[in-house]
């Protein structure tokens, strides 16, 4: 039998068509299948097919010739329900057995989900080879997962621009970091240049270090928030307050005042910056400088170089102590001076230019030398032998002065160990001891190696440390690395005695054997009764602390007569010999014979 | 507008002129974001704010702007998964015009904030065929045109459109007249069912 054979009874037709709809010829609706019954109600029976649904797709059809003449086509109707929101269905119409009727088999459209829920649908309401109810269960599982993307999507950005914010924030004060600063600066470096200035003021904390090392770090912390609230104080809407890194600070403002007003608020921005704050019962404070630069948009190249720029202003106002320093022209041409120096002094280092000059010390009662102090000298190719005062202060700035030390060093080293194996008596090599090679923990094992390299031991080493920086009694750090060095050997002199204020008190702690007379005690003493009775006095201090003294800058006869006559053996001076390089030093050592000590002069 | 339309302009923008253009483009346009969801429903201003700022971008009219775009509209959603539920309404190019809607319908089952275009398609003797455009939103008219022709290179075909009614205040759609110039060869497999 074929299936045109087949006479489908009413309950075959409701099961394979659950969701039909049989019309007459008038287009009036004559049965629905039990699932549309069920959705749509009974009450739409005997209706026209019009009033109960819209044909959406294809448009324009809206009478039951239309319909005839899309039989077997794709439809999209609507039905319009008296309860709740119009329902989506599906279908296509073909023609009934008796040619007058149309047969309109439907399925859920669009809103398929709503309608299961709405109705209750089950598996049952569904013709059995029908996929719309597993779509259903689709749809859920896709809901669920829609669901937690949207959420993960949204965890994802809101950690995205809290990272964001994270690395263009400060984490202690959260305030703007140096990225952040050099965005906004780089921005405004690249707007159309009509004229406008802005400001970027570059704030360094003084003596930070000293709050951390006295307080503790909570402490600095605290000051270093307060310098944040306080810059922050200080902003409109569109300035931009920035920590740079450690206690230094940069304060962009987008509309500065004329350059008189910006000064009085800088210096306000200072005084609130140094208000005391209480920490653990005691009162913290610091001070700040502050280097100003007013610029314009294309005025230099890059944010690096106006922060250099600024910074150039922020040191200016440090080394004047001048607290605001707005830059200058002047400031910028030191600058680069200080810059091309910087790079001279690296080629000499390079070339090995820095060499030890020599300057011998007498024991008047033997006539022997009983030292030698090291000098540095800058051998320069254009203007020959340089003093320290040419490149002492820059090196040290630049953080050079180590290399220069320890070039010199190992160049006098290796002179000493020569002459006193050529059976020069000599007595010991002195050297200028600072306070960050006192400080290096390094410093004393590095000193050893170099020693041990040119065949020298630290019994061969007096070190010469400056009054000034040894001598807080209470820097204990300093007194025992001293101890040390006094315990691996070296002899300690303290330079320059009598002008870096020391109390008496820190000769009783300090292991030093000799104390050198600043040559300022020295100089002019026969001829003026007051020095005289201060270096008396010295003398018998020494004398009574059973420490050598040794008198610097002795330049004439008188002078080192009337020392001899306070009882100072050791001398050391023009009158004797200037420093002189390691070829002059060692012809002069040749000549220089005990009995002849005053005809050289 | 989903997010995935904004993602086809973005990658069109950044195949063609490099992802820096495509943050010049947004910025520009005013966004502060480089990238869409493209399940996510976005205000359809961002849109038409993107659309304007790329013909700042590339000094091009906006139709041409819309033209280009729908032509690569149609490469981008093709090499989605959404290219599978294109290719079910068949092989050549009336095939997939007519199931446009079809397409969308399905969508929408699960994009349903989506308010997809309508197109409806009577099809000439001749072979050429009238296609009328339905939608809510306004000026999209120029980028039908360049969907068509990317439709059509799809399928392997030729086109020739002209728009010959346009929507306004009196009449609710656009028309176009597509002539086919080049019909793409025809598929025996579905020949073969019949």
């Amino acid at each position: 039998m074929t299936a045109s054979k087949l006479d489908l009874t009413g309950k075959a037709i409701d099961m394979l068509f659950p969701m039909h709809v049989v019309l007459d010829d008038r287009g009036r609706i004559g049965g629905l299948g039990p699932t549309l019954e069920r959705v749509l109600g009974t009450g739409v029976l005997e209706a026209d097919l019009f009033d109960v649904f819209t044909v959406e797709r294809p448009r324009n059809v809206r009478s039951m010739a239309d319909i005839r003449e899309r039989l077997g086509t794709k439809l999209v109707l609507r039905a319009h329900l008296q309860d709740g929101a119009p329902i989506q269905f599906r279908g296509f119409a073909l023609a009934a057995a008796d040619e007058e009727g149309i047969f309109l088999d439907l399925s859920f459209g669009l809103h398929l989900s709503q309608v299961v829920e709405r109705f209750g649908l089950t598996e049952a309401d569904f013709k059995p080879n029908d996929f719309s109810i597993d779509l259903f269960y689709s749809f859920e599982a896709q809901r669920t997962l829609l669901e937690d993307s949207q959420k993960m999507a949204s965890a994802l950005k809101a950690a995205k621009i809290e990272a964001e914010k994270k690395a263009l924030q400060d984490p202690l004060t959260e305030i703007a970091n140096r990225g952040a600063l050099h965005r906004r600066l780089e921005d405004v470096l690249h707007l159309p240049d009509r004229g406008q200035m802005f400001a970027l003021l570059h704030i360094d904390l003084d003596e930070f270090k000293s709050i951390n090392d006295n307080f503790g770090h909570s402490a600095g912390d605290m000051i270093l928030l307060q310098t944040a609230e306080a810059m922050t104080s200080f902003c409109g809407p569109n300035d931009l307050p920035a920590r740079l890194g450690g206690d230094e600070f940069a304060l962009f403002l987008a509309e500065p005042p004329d350059k008189e007003e910006l000064h009085a608020m800088a210096l306000r921005l200072l005084n609130a910056i140094a208000m005391p704050i209480r920490y653990n019962g005691h009162s913290c404070q610091v001070t700040a400088s502050i280097g100003v630069v007013l610029f314009h948009p294309g005025q230099v190249q890059n944010a690096d170089r106006l922060i250099a720029h600024s910074d150039i202003a922020l040191y200016d106002a440090k080394t004047t102590r001048s607290s605001v320093k707005l830059l200058s022209k002047e400031m910028i041409r030191r600058h680069e001076e200080t810059s091309r120096l910087i790079s001279l002094i690296e080629r000499g280092l390079k070339l090995s230019q820095f060499v030890p000059y020599f300057q011998p010390q007498i024991d008047s009662m033997t006539g022997g030398v009983c030292g030698l102090e090291v000098v540095a000298r800058w051998q320069t190719e254009k203007e020959g032998v340089l003093p320290p005062a040419r490149f002492l202060e820059t090196a040290t700035r630049a953080n050079i002065m180590s290399e220069i030390d320890r070039q010199v060093r190992c160049k006098a080293f290796t002179h000493f160990a020569e002459w006193k194996s050529d059976g020069k008596d000599i007595g010991k090599l002195s050297l200028n001891v600072t306070a960050s090679n006192l400080r290096s923990e390094a410093f004393a094992a590095i000193l050893q190696t170099e020693l041990a390299d040119a065949g020298l031991t630290p019994g061969d080493i007096q070190l010469e440390l400056l009054e000034s920086i040894l001598f807080d009694q209470s820097d204990q750090e300093l007194i025992a690395q001293c101890r040390n060095l006094e315990q691996a050997g070296f002899a300690l002199a303290l330079d320059d005695f009598g002008t870096g204020h020391s109390s008496i008190a820190t000769l009783i702690e300090t292991p030093v054997a000799t104390l050198k007379i600043d040559r300022s005690f020295v100089s002019g003493l026969d001829r003026n009764p007051k020095m005289q009775r201060i270096a008396g006095a010295m003398l018998a201090m020494a004398q009574n602390m059973g420490l050598d003294v040794l008198a610097e800058g002795v330049e004439t006869r008188e002078e080192l007569e009337f020392l001899e006559n306070c009882g100072c053996r050791l001398f050391q001076g023009f009158y004797f010999s200037p420093p002189l390089s390691a070829v002059e030093i060692r012809k002069w050592l040749d000549v220089w014979a005990p009995d002849l000590k005053r005809v050289t002069a | 507008m989903y997010g995935m339309l904004n993602e086809g302009i973005r990658s069109f923008i950044t195949d063609n002129h490099g992802p820096e253009a495509w943050q010049r483009i947004c910025e520009s346009a005013g966004l502060d974001q480089l990238e869409f969801e493209r399940m996510s429903s976005y205000d359809d201003a961002i849109t038409y704010k993107l659309i304007e700022a790329i013909c700042r971008f590339t000094g091009l009219p906006l139709t041409e702007v819309m033209d280009i775009f729908g032509r690569y509209w149609v490469e981008f959603a093709g090499a989605s998964h959404f290219g599978n539920l294109m290719r079910l309404a068949g092989n050549s190019f009336i095939e997939q015009l007519k199931g446009l809607d079809d397409m969308h319908d399905r969508i929408l089952l699960t994009m349903p904030h989506l308010k997809p275009p309508s197109f409806e398609v009577d099809q000439k003797d001749d072979g050429s065929c009238i296609l009328h455009y339905y939608s809510e939103r306004e000026g999209l008219a120029p980028m039908v045109i360049g969907l068509l022709h990317g439709l059509a290179k799809e399928t392997g075909e030729r086109i020739e459109v002209s728009q010959v009614a346009v929507k306004s205040e009196q009449f609710d759609h656009d028309i176009f007249e597509v002539r086919i110039l080049d019909k793409a060869p025809n598929p025996t497999s579905t020949e073969a069912g019949i």
